[in-house]
């Protein structure tokens, strides 16, 4: 039986599942399969989830440092919104002796209420191809 | 007539306390066997969005077919 295992969203952490399998053995019906291990970080990111909340006349922005590890070297390709509309991106490519990256970003949403959108950073990192960053907004009169 | 009688009685008394004939074969009951050799995996420090694959294997040391009837992961 093969087990296949996504340690995306466990950077910095240690994994463990249990598989259950169900058999025809009436004297062991349930046989319990564990994976753990730890997982490494491969980025930093700073806020992990960006919050953009203001007034609708206000400009809203958030700005994003995107650190990759020492150890996992990347660039950032290309970054998108799910919803364009929504949101506006600016990145900023590391500067100097700086390796972050910065992702400003601002609200482009004029009507009051709540939001939530992703951001997908592409990069050409073989192990994360796709880095995602939740967005929420709180647009208010 | 008596020895009759006592001859009877005691042949009685004999089959009272005599187990009763067992078949020589014990008849096994045919299951299947399931065995793990190594059901808990411990990956080395991988980096994050690594696809980590395992293969656990599942012997049948019965006599009958095994079946995985379901998987649940948690």
């Amino acid at each position: 039986m093969t087990i296949a295992v996504s340690t995306s969203g466990y950077g910095g952490k240690t994994l463990s599942k249990t598989i259950q399998v169900y058999t025809s053995d009436p004297e062991h019906k349930i046989i319990s399969l564990k994976v753990s291990g730890a997982v490494e970080k491969m980025v930093t990111i700073e806020p992990e989830t960006i919050r953009l909340t203001g007034k609708s006349n206000e400009e809203i922005t958030a700005v994003v440092k995107v650190l990759p590890m020492e150890k996992y070297p990347f660039t950032i390709k290309s970054i998108s919104a799910k919803n364009e509309k929504i949101l506006g991106l600016d990145l900023q490519p590391p500067e100097g002796d700086n390796p972050a990256w910065n992702i400003k970003v601002t609200n482009k949403q004029t009507q009051p209420g709540r939001y939530f959108d992703v951001i997908t950073l592409v990069t050409d990192s073989i192990i994360q191809p796709k880095i995602k960053i939740n967005v929420f907004g709180n647009i208010s009169e | 007539m008596k020895t009759i009688r006592f001859i009877f009685f005691t042949a009685l008394i004999i089959m009272a306390f005599t187990p009763p004939v067992l078949s020589l074969e014990t008849k096994a009951v045919a299951v299947p066997v399931a065995e793990v050799s190594a059901p808990e995996f411990q990956f080395e420090s991988v980096p994050e969005g690594t696809k980590v694959t395992h293969d656990y294997i599942i012997y049948n040391k019965g006599s009958e077919p095994l079946r995985v009837l379901k998987v649940r992961t948690g």
